[in-house]
């Protein structure tokens, strides 16, 4: 395996769990409901998508491995972390108001603020690696 | 306001390297030498160091600062 096709199991692992996550934020929302599908998924598909990537970089090998995870690569991490450091920060004052509203119960926003965190980096990596 | 330049696509043509087969040379990948050619990245100061030996130049042969 070479350095390409690792960034890109990495890109896709983190755009699969990234998508599973914010797709359960998002269901959760139009549904009010905190578990609006299996609600183990988001879960399995970050410890799959860990999984698969700690795989594909035991396979390729140190050099190739470190390689994939060169500077660049950290960098572009650190942007992705620091969006979604800020965007959930911005979470609480949203469902702050949905809630007070009546819209949005408190098991509900948990899950969808939770699986939202969890799906903004992931995400956020991904639009940032497609761009540059 | 001053930026970082770089000849890095000159130098490393001249000495017959694909962005892979340098990439390769100093551990890094292929996107990362894209993008600095690009200047979308600045390298640090090791890599920086790292790309100009395996060129065989000094670092100034391949980055300066310009007026933008």
């Amino acid at each position: 395996m070479n350095v390409e096709t690792l960034s890109k199991i990495r890109l896709f692992g983190f755009a699969v769990a990234g998508l599973v996550c914010a797709g359960y934020s998002l269901a959760a929302l139009a549904s009010n409901s905190p578990d609006p599908f299996a609600p183990w998924l988001p879960a399995v598909s970050g410890v799959a998508a860990a999984a698969i990537i700690w795989v594909s970089a035991l396979s390729a090998g140190g050099s190739k491995a470190d390689a994939a995870f060169d500077e660049f690569y950290r960098i572009e991490w650190r942007k992705a972390v620091g969006f979604a450091y800020w965007f959930a920060i911005l979470l609480y004052p949203i469902f702050a108001v949905l809630m007070a509203l009546g819209w949005v119960s408190s098991p509900t926003a948990f899950a969808s603020m939770g699986t939202a965190s969890g799906a903004a980096p992931l995400l956020a990596f991904c639009f940032i690696t497609l761009r540059s | 306001m001053a930026k970082l330049h770089n000849t890095l696509k000159a130098h490393r043509t001249d000495k017959g390297f694909t962005q892979a087969s340098l990439a390769e040379a100093v551990g890094v990948s292929r996107k990362s030498i894209n993008t600095i050619e690009n200047r979308v990245f600045t390298p640090s100061t090791l890599l920086a160091l790292q790309i100009a030996d395996a060129l065989e130049c000094s670092v100034h042969d391949i980055f300066y600062v310009k007026d933008d």
